[in-house]
């Protein structure tokens, strides 16, 4: 059976993100935001759920491996401040090295039938920088060269989960190849997975787990669903008893979807249904 | 009607003795026995689930009163982390809360009664039988997101609702079983299989031959990885 190993610190995942950061994600998509820049808080409200869902009474422990490659210009690891140039650093150093922590104000339900203005501490490990062209093909490279070595040291692990993030056109040429290539890696566990968030200007309704590419809004959405990884059981299953609608052709793709929902079925545990 | 009780538990594989997040008590001068069962992806939660069964024993709250039961007890964690929570996941994570299962047992006279949240569970065996199982009755109903009693208030909205209730008469020699989930979910795949799982685990005479019998299971891969707690209680003849 695949995609069952416990995901624990004799055993422990990895996650790499890689974020397409061209010119073109200057453009503002749906909320008239800049896509680099929302594409930016996504990434570091991800590392931050991370932290938080490894932190235990003493500390953060290390499930996950982690790290963030941006292209555009340059195909590079992209953390910040302490971190900068770590293509793969573990949960707790990521959770103790943010570049910086920033205070928002989020609005919050006050459990008592209000809503209450709170201060959150919003830590930074990632800023936009968009500028050059999309060379995705590289960036997958990258991906491989650097999970290939931590697939063979992790044999026993859960198999690594790349996530791209891109509005869709490579120009460096065909990433089906180098996608193809980087879902080979593998751990006893099983394959590599590969899911793809295609951040479009387009103001389509957002898609999560597509099972199919007819009405998928253009040829890079398709393209890109194409070298997704089919969701493995556990996966669906959890997705599912969310309320997502999933069938088991479903793989990791969304459209114009919020992204912090893409990594919430990696568990580690039990999670409490009322648990916010 | 006297009984005994004894209490075995063993942390989850690959985790220290003082990484085990479930907790029990066990009161037999005043017939309250409680397992709980601290989730393991929030913090502080064998503190948490430490302070409920430690709360059951000393006063057995009915399904109306669990609110008012559990009110105190969130404050005392909460004075807990005071100081505790200074890096800022920490502080992020405490504001989650923790999160536990409860399960607690009565006996009164010739009846015992229980009440659960969560998945921890009840078996009550009598005469070779498994008579009664309780909040769960079936292998299949074990989820990895159960509804839990939460250290903070605002998470237990939706809890209230899923408080159950049971009760039953009480024979002599009746063996009552308190179990966290990953032991129960084995408990019912074996009894549905036709096996007397309660047979198994009456056998078991030190906290040293549960261990063992423990590490089998999980090496057949019959039991889940997870912390495991048991509280046998025999009724006396």
């Amino acid at each position: 059976m695949s995609y069952e190993a416990e995901i624990s610190r004799n055993n422990p995942s990895a996650f790499l993100f890689l974020i397409d950061m061209s010119g073109s994600m200057t453009d503002p998509y749906g909320n008239g935001k800049r896509k680099a820049d929302g594409v930016a808080d996504a990434i570091n409200k991800l590392l931050t759920n991370l932290s938080i869902k490894c932190t235990k009474s003493e500390g953060v422990r290390d499930y996950y491996d982690v790290g963030v490659i941006s292209y555009g210009k340059r195909v590079e690891p992209a953390l910040v401040g302490e971190l900068a140039g770590v293509s793969l650093a573990s949960i707790s150093s990521v959770a103790n090295h943010p570049a910086r922590v920033e205070e928002r104000t989020k609005k919050e339900d006050d459990g008592a039938g209000g809503i209450a203005e709170v201060k959150v501490k919003f830590p930074i490990w990632f800023d936009a920088k968009a500028a050059g062209s999309t060379p995705m093909c590289e960036a997958l490279k990258l991906a491989h060269t650097t999970l290939s070595a931590w697939v063979s040291s992790h044999a026993y692990s859960f198999p690594p989960v790349v996530i791209n993030i891109t509005d869709g056109e490579a120009t460096d040429g065909d990433p089906a190849v180098e996608a193809e290539a980087l879902r080979s890696l593998a751990t006893q566990d099983g394959n590599l997975l590969l899911f793809n968030c295609h951040i479009s200007g387009t103001t389509s309704d957002s898609i999560l787990f597509a099972d199919h590419e007819e009405g998928l809004p253009d040829q890079f959405a398709k393209l890109l669903f194409n070298m997704s990884s089919v969701l493995p059981e556990a996966i669906r299953e959890s997705a599912g008893r969310e309320g997502f609608k999933v069938s088991e052709k479903s793989r990791g793709f969304a459209f114009n979807a919020d992204l912090v929902e893409l990594i919430r079925f990696l568990d580690i545990g039990t999670r409490p249904s009322n648990m916010r | 009607m006297l009984t005994s009780a004894t209490a075995w538990w063993a942390p989850k594989s690959g985790n220290t003795a003082s990484e085990y997040e479930d907790a029990y008590a066990v009161k037999p001068e005043a017939l309250r026995f409680a397992v709980a069962d601290g989730a393991s992806e929030t913090s502080f939660a064998r503190q948490w689930a430490e302070l409920l069964v430690e709360g059951f024993v000393q006063d057995a709250p009915s399904a109306a009163g669990l609110h008012d039961f559990v009110t105190p007890l969130q404050a005392v964690w909460a004075e807990g982390q005071k100081g505790k929570a200074t890096a800022w996941y920490a502080e992020r994570k405490a504001k989650e809360g923790a999160f536990s299962s409860l399960l607690g047992v009565t006996i009164d006279g010739d009846r015992w009664r229980a009440i659960a949240v969560g998945d921890s569970c009840l078996f009550v065996v009598r005469a070779g039988k498994m008579l009664r199982a309780f909040p769960l009755d079936r292998a299949e109903q074990f989820s990895n997101r159960p509804s839990l009693l939460s250290s903070v208030a605002r998470s237990n909205a939706g809890v209230w609702e899923q408080v159950a209730v049971v009760d039953g008469e009480l024979a002599a020699n009746d063996r009552l079983l308190l179990m966290t989930d990953a032991l129960a979910q084995w408990f019912l795949v074996e009894a549905e299989m036709g096996r007397r799982p309660w047979a198994a685990l009456a056998k078991l005479t030190s906290p040293e031959q549960f261990t063992a019998f423990i590490d089998c299971l999980r090496a057949g891969g019959a039991l889940r990885n997870d912390d495991v707690t048991l509280v046998n209680v025999e009724v006396a003849a």
